[in-house]
């Protein structure tokens, strides 16, 4: 049984009295264990899609099955990682990672899982620091520890490294390939950074205008060095499938 | 000596105020010297007038306050996670909002008498628009995308307005009881007064008649520092239930 089945998804919004379609009949499964990647440009649907994945919006036409499933409760099945930390300004680090969840703190192994998780995130110094006092990436690292206390089998990440400098995002991202090395998770990863795309996924979606262009496997091995011709050949491949689609409008991608 | 910064600029003042009365540069009627109102506020002390005054005032604040609050927190909890509720509230709060409570006072005195409810209504109309107000737009606009992080980790709608909401607009919430506090003794004070039997307000309106402004300037002083401190007491509160602003003033580079 894949870890998420999606089959024949629409989404329509109404703006202005007139349907703006954010998604046009999608069909994608995502194994198990599997790290995925969607890259595309701003607006081609990459965010709608991960918020139908998580129940956040409602298809219009078409089903989302989750591990076999349709319909609530998701929060055993998935996490959310977005784009802004989405941090409790009242909470503490250690407290947000456990925020909705505090029950298990209760539990010894409950308790050793947080501290785990702390350390592996470089956190355990910042655990009793509020969200205002942290950087930019150690909050994205906070949000991330949230969703990795949860333990659900899917989690879904929407450009969480975005906001973040260069170095960062650098650093990031190999503390995530790590993670998804050392913990069996399925992985949905929405950015519009090719090269991110090809770092850290094993297959790449490519989306346009609410459509998945093209499916890309990246057969490289994980840590993956982005000087190598095998990132490079995916690399271009991505690009061209992503420019096939720039031939009907001019607008320059930002690579 | 960083501690004396606060105090300096009333200390001036009552060196200058002495200075003056000394020199006989003031009417002892009409600005009576610090001295002689020393002597009026251990007076009214000793003869047992000050304290019961006091108490009364501040009794009257404090229970008005909370009957208030019980009813304006709820309702603004209510208001602010009720958008169409708000148009239809919209034109009759703004126009309750700007009648001073002291206009309202008249009335109040013929519904009521001039005995202990005029006065709790008085503090109702004082407190009730900063609390309701500062609640319901604190919860009106705490952040949609903290709703998203609860409802991905399976909370309820009450768990969300309990464990997100309230927080996140606890801060405007404290601003809006600062207010009120602040707001319901001034209004009390003015209610008694134009008519009362007790408290701070009465004790100055009976000094005018019996021409004591000593007594009328102990009464000033008594309300501006119970005033101050009933702010000060509120402050001290609300960093202690706010602890994540209080790091960020405390700790602002990090």
């Amino acid at each position: 049984m894949p870890a998420i089945e999606i089959s024949g998804i629409t989404k329509t919004y109404r703006l202005n009295g007139s349907g703006f379609r954010a998604l046009n009949n999608v069909n994608i499964t995502v194994d198990h264990g599997s790290f995925v990647t969607v890259v595309g440009k701003s607006g081609c649907g990459k965010t709608t899609l991960l918020r139908l994945l998580c129940g956040l919006e409602q298809p219009t036409q078409g089903q989302v099955r989750l591990c076999g499933t349709s319909g609530l409760p998701l929060e055993e099945k998935v996490g959310v990682v977005f784009q802004e930390a989405r941090l409790m300004p009242w909470l503490t680090v250690e407290k947000n990672m456990s925020f909705g969840l505090e029950k298990r703190l209760e539990v010894d192994t409950g308790r050793g899982r947080l501290e785990s998780i702390l350390a592996m995130l470089n956190l355990t110094a910042f655990r009793n620091a509020y969200p205002s006092q942290i950087s930019g990436g150690m909050a994205q690292r906070a949000a991330l520890g949230r969703t990795l206390y949860a333990d659900s089998d899917i989690i879904l990440m929407d450009e969480p490294f975005g906001a973040l400098d260069a170095f960062t995002r650098r650093k990031l991202q190999k503390e995530l390939t790590q993670i998804f090395i050392e913990q069996a998770k399925t992985i949905v990863f929405v950015t519009h950074d090719v090269d991110e795309a090809v770092y850290l996924g094993q297959r790449v979606l490519v989306m346009d205008s609410g459509m998945i262009k093209a499916d890309i496997p990246v057969c490289l091995e994980y840590p993956r060095a982005t000087l190598s011709d095998g990132f490079f050949t995916t690399r271009e491949t991505i690009l061209s499938a992503i420019e096939e689609d720039d031939k009907s409008d001019s607008v320059q991608l930002e690579v | 000596m960083r501690w004396i910064k606060p105090f300096l600029a009333p200390l001036i003042l009552l060196a200058v105020w002495s200075l003056c009365s000394w020199l006989g540069a003031l009417n002892d009627f009409l600005l009576p010297s610090p001295r002689k109102v020393c002597k009026a506020a251990v007076e009214l002390y000793s003869s047992g007038v000050l304290i019961p005054n006091i108490l009364t005032s501040l009794l009257r604040v404090v229970i008005g306050f909370l009957l208030t609050v019980s009813l304006a927190f709820p309702l603004g909890i209510i208001v602010g996670l009720n958008h169409s509720a708000q148009e239809y509230l919209n034109i009759p709060l703004e126009f309750l909002r700007n009648i001073p409570p002291l206009a309202v006072t008249p009335l109040l005195i013929l519904w009521f008498g001039i005995g202990e409810i005029s006065k709790l209504a008085v503090i109702f109309l004082s407190t009730f628009f900063p609390v309701f107000l500062n609640t319901a737009s604190g919860v009106a606009h705490s952040d949609t995308k903290l709703f998203e992080v609860g409802r991905i980790m399976g909370l309820g709608n009450i768990q969300i307005i309990r464990r997100i909401i309230l927080p996140s607009s606890l801060p405007s919430i404290l601003t809006g009881l600062r207010l009120g506090l602040g707001f319901s003794w001034r209004a009390l004070i003015g209610a008694e007064l134009l008519a009362a039997a007790s408290g701070l307000g009465y004790m100055i309106i009976e000094a005018e008649q019996f021409a004591r402004t000593d007594i009328v300037i102990v009464g000033i002083l008594c309300i501006g520092t119970l005033g101050y401190t009933m702010d000060v007491v509120f402050r001290h509160v609300s960093i202690l239930v706010l602890p994540w602003q209080k790091e960020l003033r405390t700790n602002a580079c990090h």
